[in-house]
């Protein structure tokens, strides 16, 4: 049979601009508010990667003498604004993957019409791709002044604690716009590819039913995956215990990232799990409790990209904090303040990049509620009833989080604490644990009750009344 | 370019532009699952404008994605303008329903933000058959949306969205349109407007409909009418009249005592 579309002329099937399938047009003038996940990583990829880069060029442009420049290369800076820079790429890629995945489920319907006209899987991320790399390029360009304004105060909190000779002076270099701007193209097309993998090859007819969209809370191989990497984790960890104290510290962060992607794939049978535990608290909290467990089971699927970012975040910090504290309660001596305080700049760019990705998740989670809450309301509910509903359902996330926070702090902490200081049991001042819980609750918050308080204050009847 | 079907290529008059034998979908796990559609075994030539009926759940719109290569059956086979859509290569199909199929849904036929034009100009832009320019202004005037193509779809009326739907389905002179409840939010008149455009594209044009829908006077205008029950063929027959096709419906939408725990 003479394929028809062999003999036609060459068609363009990836032309640039307005001219593409339509979808990258539809999303960025539907969807706009949902692409403010990704937007809101990129702007923080570019602030950290541009302070990086211009207080490095700064310490390697000042004029110093020969024995300054001895005492500067002596210390951490440079290994750190690499690592910091080289975070930020990754972290970048990942948060930028998470959020974009959370804006594509907006797209579900146009991605399923224009599969069913005849874009091809292929067409489809390209037009994802496409979104996110046209959304990087003004939150670059906002990120570079924050970036310079960030590099200002980095260099200045260095001369402070005395790791940089007062004599470098800080130098804005305007070359930095076009590399952070490439870096964060690249960056977020390779997230968005990534992220669109699955939704491009769903079946148009599973798309487009209405009652098929709610896929079984956990398939088996998503089970399979997340059960051997956090077994993985479990194993490297047990490795790393054998190992020397630098290197154990390098393969700490791939124990965390190998159980944090573990943990988010299982994150369908963790909530359900965790609504199954909170049962019988539930059922003293009456209609509102089991309310709230049956809409965290219903929308496990969908909050479990929250808990990657959330338990990242969570079992980051607390591994390096602990890992302080614990060597000064061992030990009784404390490392040196600038060490510390170094570390902790580090963990506060990594946590800062996973409580974006958590609060952009969570908050589009529950946007995509809007009609759920109306319909609530619509049965009977009050306003306050949805909202004690919300806070409910938050809490178990916030406890799920903290829990596997601590399960996968622990598995990567015990083992170096082992290795540095042949001890097992790790040690965190109660403020420090506090201040965890408080921080973890207000993303959690942030994200799910005040974006529900805010939505829920015009008449139920308009979110039910949506175009079409 | 000529894109009609002709003698010898397939989707030509007289031909058989969709066979599907023995197809059976199930849904949710192996065992336990639900059989939306069981056993289906039939052809529809080139041509002829088909309506498929049945109860809420009897398995139409299965049916219907089933042999519209959106959905993969679980069993059997279907062949759909001479190529096996159930074990191609998911860009193969794609690219099948980009360049022989049409698609006319219920609602979410549209992509909101866009022009009449560019909505209509989908499959084309998508790296589907190129759409002369008459040819698209011809396609707009024969649903009555003659001068409208730089409007944004959002702006137009439910009846003006569905005639720009069937536009789109049409423009690429398709061999098969398939058609969800193609009328289900439409008012009666409006409907039949609907209606009537993919009559005259079955007439004038030689192109195949299947369409689902629920509505008695929406199946009068096919040639064939298929009934569904509890995801079984039960009926095959020339279109009766209005009269006839609700009392058919009525029939295989009573209660079923037997049927529904069986397996395929």
């Amino acid at each position: 049979m003479k394929a028809p579309q062999e003999n036609a002329p060459p068609r363009s099937t990836f032309p640039p601009g307005p001219r593409g399938a339509g979808l990258t047009r539809q999303a960025l003038r539907r969807h706009r508010w949902a692409l403010l996940g990704p937007f809101a990583t990129q702007c923080l990829a570019a602030t950290v990667i541009t302070a990086m880069l211009t207080t490095s060029w700064s310490l390697s442009a000042a004029r110093l003498t020969p024995d300054q420049r001895h005492a500067l290369a002596a210390t951490d800076i440079a290994d750190a604004a690499g690592v910091f820079t080289g975070n930020a790429v990754y972290l970048s890629i990942l948060m930028v993957g998470v959020t974009m995945t959370a804006a594509i489920a907006r797209q579900a319907r146009d991605i399923a019409l224009l599969r069913a006209v005849g874009a091809t899987p292929g067409q489809i991320r390209r037009s994802v791709a496409r979104q996110a790399a046209i959304v990087a390029v003004p939150a670059a360009a906002l990120g570079f002044p924050l970036g310079l304004a960030a590099g200002w105060a980095w260099l200045a909190a260095l001369t402070d604690h005395g790791l940089v000779p007062a004599a470098v002076g800080y130098e804005p270099a305007l070359l930095a716009l076009p590399i952070v701007i490439g870096i964060e193209v690249v960056t977020s097309v390779v997230g968005a590819l990534v992220a669109a993998i699955r939704p491009s090859r769903v079946p148009p007819a599973t798309a487009m039913s209405e009652s098929a969209t709610r896929r079984p809370a956990g398939s088996a191989v998503r089970t399979t995956v997340g059960l051997v990497l956090l077994a993985g984790g479990a194993v490297l960890s047990a490795v790393v215990s054998g190992l020397a104290a630098d290197q154990a510290d390098d393969a700490a962060l791939f124990v965390i990232l190998a159980m944090c992607i573990g943990v988010g794939l299982l994150g369908p049978v963790l909530l359900g799990a965790a609504a199954r535990l909170a049962r019988p608290l539930l059922r003293a909290a009456g209609g509102t409790g089991r309310l709230a467990g049956d809409t965290l089971v219903s929308q496990s699927r969908a909050l479990s990209s929250a808990l990657i970012p959330l338990v990242l975040a969570g079992s980051f910090a607390g591994v390096k904090v602990a890992s302080h504290t614990t060597a000064a309660h061992v030990t009784g001596v404390s490392d040196p303040a600038a060490d510390i305080w170094l570390d902790y700049a580090g963990t506060a760019v990594f946590v800062a990049f996973a409580a974006v990705g958590a609060l952009n998740t969570l908050l589009a989670v529950s946007v995509g509620r809007q009609r759920d809450l109306a319909l609530m309301r619509l049965a009977g509910a009050t306003r306050a009833r949805v909202l004690a509903v919300l806070t409910c359902e938050a809490g178990m996330v916030l406890g799920t989080a903290l829990v596997l926070a601590a399960g996968v702090a622990l598995a990567t902490l015990v083992p170096l604490i082992h290795t540095a200081l042949h001890t097992w049991t790790p040690h965190v001042p109660p403020a420090h644990l506090a201040f965890a819980v408080l921080a973890g609750a207000a993303v959690v918050g942030a994200g799910t009750v005040l974006p529900a308080a805010v939505l829920t204050r015009r008449p139920a009847i308009e979110s039910i009344e949506g175009p079409p | 370019m000529e894109r009609a079907p002709r003698a010898g290529q397939p989707g030509a008059v007289g031909d058989d532009v969709l066979e599907m034998d023995g197809v059976g979908r199930r849904y949710g796990p192996d065992r336990g699952g639900v059989w939306a559609l069981r056993d289906v075994s039939l052809r529809v030539r080139a041509g002829s404008y088909v309506a498929v009926m049945g109860a809420t759940g009897s398995g139409k719109s299965t049916l219907l994605h089933c042999a519209a290569g959106l959905d993969r059956p679980t069993l059997g086979s279907v062949r759909l303008v001479g190529r096996d859509v159930t074990r191609a290569r998911e860009a193969t199909v794609t690219r099948l329903r980009r360049d022989r199929i049409g698609f006319v849904f219920q609602s979410y036929n549209l992509l909101s933000e866009l022009t009449v034009r560019q909505n209509v100009l989908l499959p084309s832009r998508l790296g589907g058959p190129r759409v002369p320019a008459a040819q698209l202004e011809a396609t707009l005037e024969a649903v009555g949306l003659a001068g409208m193509g730089r409007r944004p779809v959002g702006e137009l009326s439910g009846g003006q969205r569905q005639r720009v739907a069937v536009a789109r389905a049409l423009v690429t002179r398709p061999a098969v349109v398939f058609a969800d409840e193609p009328t289900g939010a439409l008012d009666p008149t409006t409907g039949a407007r609907v209606l009537g455009l993919l009559r005259d594209a079955v007439d004038r044009d030689g192109v195949t409909v299947v369409m689902v829908t629920h509505d008695p006077a929406a199946a009068r205008v096919s040639d064939r009418l298929l009934l569904l029950r509890s995801g079984r063929l039960v009926a095959d027959t020339a279109t009766p009249d209005v009269a006839g096709i609700a009392a058919r419906l009525a029939a295989v939408s009573a209660p079923d005592e037997a049927g529904l725990a069986v397996p395929a």
